[in-house]
């Protein structure tokens, strides 16, 4: 079982969320919108070249298009590798969770 | 935002800073994606300011440089997490930004470090620079060097030992070439610098006279056209073929390959340019060839057209190569040589044939006859590694420091598990950022330094290249890469030593444990700097004793003034007689020109050129030989010599006017040989008889002061003697002018040359030198010894006496409270201040001692170097020991002020 950095989850999100558009800078852009996480670009490949790495995630060369100064575009999806680690951190995830509502809702107070 | 949608600069390209970035920041593979991904954010925030600054912080990331490092193919596990291994890249790149982080906030830190260790690597590398073209690296072009051999003749003498001839006869060339079986090939050259074309126009060109084996048996192959061959090497060939270096082909024939068939006037003779040599190869020696000549084609014009050339021994004029056959040693193939050599029955110069022959080495510097330029460098670069050391003394001592006052940052980052590793990693990476800056700079100092050391050790002579090569380079940037890490991985070690739990504790109060250690280690480091200076100041002093020796050595006549000038004029076809009148006329000329005081002639060329003749003394079987030389070196000059050259005579009366032709037969000799033919008796009124027997004896009508025309200035005087020129002309030589001037010397060298050439039609370049450049290679050894010493000997107690400030200085800011309380209860200042002192000159003073150890056991190689001075006199020792002493006392008296005007009341407040 794969550990999981809590960056690395959330870039695996962002791929599952953005499905057939999930390239480096729509991962980013949905990070930043959803996530709130101000990252860099650097720092979102360096994530997706870890998860291809340790062969939960996968990434093809898709075609060049006018709109990014014709600049081909590379497309990331999970691994089913991938998505059964992401599935497995939310079990634990959630499993942990459960019980300690009152944390959550008190906030820090 | 944009409104409109109208398409800004930005969609249709990224700008130029950030596709530099990319390109410079991003790896390949993924450049282009990034771009288009940036290039499409860009557009998605509208292109607009924002966006720029978005862009801006996509474009300088450091995870952009880290993404480059996570190549492909590397083991998964070498990145997997935060926590990896020491030498993950990422935590290598981050190391990289802390310790430019650090650098650039304590800028002088980093100059103490890096300003002397450029300047001691600069120092070093340039020396290795000379050492390795004298000594390591063999001729470029030069295949299999290490089977190419150069042949000497070694004799045994009474007096001077062991000495080697590496000019030969030519019947030496043809012995071996019969006889010698362990030898491939034999190849033997014969370098001068004849006229190139006529005229004004005319220069001096560097030619080498060859035999058709030279270029085989390098392993040369031709870049343009072809060698000669045997068939070309003879005399008066209708088509003499020669062969241009490629700079003289690229410099003086425009560098076309139509230059081949061209024809060059060269001396006397029209040769046609049939080839040219690869790039870099401008013969074996250190004076690189510009042109090369068939030998039996050329060697009429320098030798003249002497058949004893060719069957004797008489003239050793030329230089033998050999290739030794596979698999044969050099002491195999001088024993085969020396039976080669025994072979020739009929030696003039070595009748009892006692003399061997030895394969050298192609460096002249290697070889067994040695060379003094080339000792001296290897002990400059010697001494340059002591100063290298002593500055990495330094550099520890700094970091030492350094690290005591980063003790707490340490100790924390240890306590929270940073890892005594990766302590040591960052440490490093630090060291060597700031080697490799000092590394750059020693390279400028190269630059800077260089070309003065070349010029002080081999004046005179043209380099092909300049003083930084790759090798030098390397030097130098490994040395420093050496350095650093050998400096940080110690200071490291040391810093991890720290014991965290007591600095943590002894944090807040201001007094910081464990300090004692680190302060004997610097002050060991200080003592062992000032036992470094004390060997390279004791050096310095015995080349600065031994310059002045030299340079206050009476070389019997007056140097200040002198030019010597001669023409090739054989070369353009003038007969002895021809040559004669033209000489003859030319010092008429020069007799009455302004600015010129003395003008004469002589044969002799002081240091550069002499001559021997059988000499007899009738009844007497054998005469007494001079060491090394044979007979004594003859002379002939015309009367108003003496005065020209400001000889000195002693007794008797001079050559005048009235000795010519037809005259009784009289010469001059000097000191030297009256003491070795009549020793104790007195020689004036003998007669000694010069050549053949059939010529009259002479009689000694003078004695003159000895004068040092030949050999090394430390040796004794050559016995020598003088004829009157016009008695004189049976020996078939052609004088040459010597006059001196008032003024400068330098500046009236090319007009002489100007004047000479123009007092006949179609002459040969002149050769006109001032005679203390002949002289200057002399003493070079000394004088760069002197001043190189000097510079690394006064640097190193430079260094010194600041590394002992500092630990002084440490140590009385650390121990302020001390010395305040100490005030408080009545100390007296000096008291406060004389422990400070004390301690810094005690240091110092063990140093020297050492360092007198080592200067005596460095003495028995040193000495020899040196021009009759003993290196462990009291004066020299006791001089340098006072000179670091007050270096250690000027470096005390700061700190002992500071520790003695400490306020008692603000240090207790501070408490």
């Amino acid at each position: 079982m794969e550990t999981l950095g809590g960056l690395q989850q959330l870039v695996m999100l962002a791929v599952v969320r953005l499905g057939p558009e999930a390239d480096g800078g729509h991962i980013l852009d949905e990070l930043e919108r959803v996530a709130g996480r101000k990252v860099t670009i650097g720092t979102v490949y360096v994530t997706l070249e870890r998860l291809e790495r340790k062969g939960l995630a996968k990434s093809w060369l898709g075609a060049a298009s006018p709109s990014r100064g014709g600049k081909a575009r590379r497309f990331y999806q999970l691994s089913p590798a991938g998505k059964l680690a992401l599935v497995e951190h939310r079990r634990e995830f959630l499993r942990m969770w459960s019980g300690v509502e009152a944390v959550a809702d008190g906030g820090e107070g | 935002m944009n409104p409109g949608g109208r398409p800004g600069a930005t969609e249709e390209a990224l700008p130029g800073w950030a596709r530099l970035a990319l390109f410079l920041l991003a790896p390949p593979h993924l450049r282009q994606v990034i771009a288009g991904d940036l290039l499409a954010g860009v557009r998605r925030r509208g292109g607009g300011f924002d966006a720029r600054r978005w862009l801006r912080r996509q474009c300088f990331s450091a995870d952009l440089l880290a993404l480059r490092f996570l190549r492909h193919g590397d083991p998964p596990d070498a990145v997997s997490s935060k926590r990896g291994p020491i030498m993950d890249r990422v935590t290598i790149l981050s190391d990289f930004r802390q310790a430019v982080r650090r650098i650039v906030r304590s800028p002088r830190f980093a100059m103490t470090v890096i300003l002397p260790l450029a300047l001691g690597l600069g120092v070093g590398a340039s020396l290795f620079g000379l050492v390795d073209r004298l000594m390591l690296r063999p001729p470029p072009g030069v295949q299999d060097p290490d089977r190419v051999v150069r042949m000497g003749i070694v004799t045994e003498g009474a007096t001077f030992g062991r000495t080697i001839a590496s000019s030969l006869a030519w019947i030496d060339h043809t012995a071996l070439a019969e006889h010698a079986r362990s030898l491939q090939a034999v190849a033997s050259y014969f370098t001068f610098r004849p006229s190139l074309g006529r005229g004004p126009e005319a220069r001096s060109v560097t030619l080498t006279l060859a035999t058709p084996s030279y270029f085989s048996l390098l392993g040369v192959r031709p870049r343009l056209g072809r060698f000669f061959v045997e068939s070309e090497n003879i005399r008066g060939g209708s088509a003499v073929p020669c062969v241009a270096s490629s700079r003289f082909w690229r410099g003086t024939l425009g560098g076309d390959e139509g230059a081949l068939g061209t024809t060059l006037l060269v001396g006397s003779l029209a040769c046609t340019l049939v080839g040219v040599a690869p790039s870099g190869f401008e013969g074996v020696d250190l004076q690189p060839t510009e042109l090369w000549l068939p030998i039996r084609a050329g060697a009429d014009d320098f030798m003249g057209d002497d058949s004893r050339l060719w069957t004797t021994d008489r003239s050793h004029w030329i230089r033998i190569l050999g290739r030794l056959q596979p698999g044969v040693s050099r002491e195999a193939a001088s024993a085969d040589a020396t039976l080669a050599y025994r072979s020739v029955p009929d030696r003039h110069r070595d009748p009892d044939l006692s003399g061997s022959m030895v394969a050298d080495p192609i460096l002249a510097a290697q070889g067994s006859r040695g060379d003094s330029r080339a000792d001296t460098a290897t002990w400059l670069a010697g001494g340059a590694l002591g100063l290298l050391l002593l500055i990495c003394a330094n550099l520890a001592n700094l970091f030492v420091a350094r690290s005591l006052g980063r003790r707490r940052e340490t100790a924390m980052r240890i306590a929270l598990g940073g890892g005594r590793l990766r302590l040591f990693a960052s440490q490093m990476m630090e060291a060597c950022l700031l080697a490799l800056a000092a590394g750059m700079l020693a390279l400028v100092v190269v630059l800077w330094v260089g070309p003065v050391a070349r010029d002080t050790l081999l004046p005179g002579y043209a380099w092909a290249d300049g003083p930084l090569d790759l090798r030098v380079a390397g030097v130098a940037i490994g040395l420093a890469f050496g350095i650093g890490a050998l400096v940080a991985g110690l200071t490291a070690l040391h810093a991890g030593r720290t014991d965290t739990a007591v600095l943590l504790r002894g944090a807040g109060t201001g007094q910081i444990a464990g300090s004692r250690g680190a302060r004997r280690a610097r002050l060991l480091l200080v003592g062992f700097q000032a036992a470094l200076s004390t060997v390279l100041l004791i050096a310095s002093a015995g080349f600065v004793l031994s310059f002045r020796r030299a340079a206050k050595t009476d070389i019997g006549f007056a140097i200040d003034g002198l030019l010597v000038a001669d023409l090739p004029l054989g070369t353009v076809g003038y007969d002895l007689a021809r040559r004669w009148t033209f000489y003859r006329a030319a010092d008429e000329r020069f007799s009455t020109m302004a600015g010129v005081t003395g003008a004469s002639l002589g044969y002799t060329d002081p240091w550069y050129s002499n001559r021997n003749e059988r000499l007899s003394v009738p009844g007497r079987d054998s005469l007494p030989s001079v060491p090394r030389y044979g007979t004594p070196a003859f002379d002939a000059v015309t009367a108003d010599y003496l005065t020209t050259m400001g000889l000195r005579l002693r007794r008797g009366r001079w050559i005048s006017e009235t000795d010519r032709a037809g005259t009784a037969p009289v010469m001059v000799v000097n000191e030297a040989l009256a003491r070795l033919y009549w020793p104790g008796a007195e020689a004036l009124g003998r007669c000694i008889r010069v050549g053949e027997d059939s010529l009259p004896c002479r009689e000694i009508i003078g004695v003159v002061a000895n004068q040092r025309f030949t050999g090394r200035i430390e040796d004794e005087a050559i016995a020598e003697y003088y004829l009157p020129l016009e008695q004189a002309r049976a020996f078939e030589f052609t004088p040459r002018l010597f006059l001196r001037v008032e003024g400068d010397p330098y500046a009236m060298a090319p007009e002489v040359g100007r004047i000479l050439q123009s007092l006949e039609p179609d002459l040969p370049a002149a050769h006109v030198r001032v005679l203390q450049t002949q002289l200057d290679p002399l003493l070079a050894p000394w004088r760069l010894g002197a001043v190189a010493f000097s510079a690394l000997g006064a640097l190193a107690a430079i260094i010194a006496g600041l590394g002992l400030f500092s630990v002084l200085a440490y140590f009385v800011a650390e121990r302020g409270n001390e010395f305040a309380i100490r005030a408080a209860l009545g100390a007296l200042p000096s008291q406060i201040a004389r422990p400070v002192v004390g301690q810094g000159l005690a240091v110092v003073g063990g140093g020297v001692v050492v360092g007198w150890l080592i200067a005596s056991v460095l003495a028995r190689w040193l000495e020899p170097l040196l021009f009759d001075v003993r290196l462990l006199q009291p004066g020299v020792l006791l001089g340098v020991g006072t000179g670091l002493a007050l270096c250690a006392l000027a470096a005390g008296i700061e700190p002992a002020r500071r520790a003695a005007g400490r306020d008692p009341v603000e240090a207790l407040r501070a408490q």
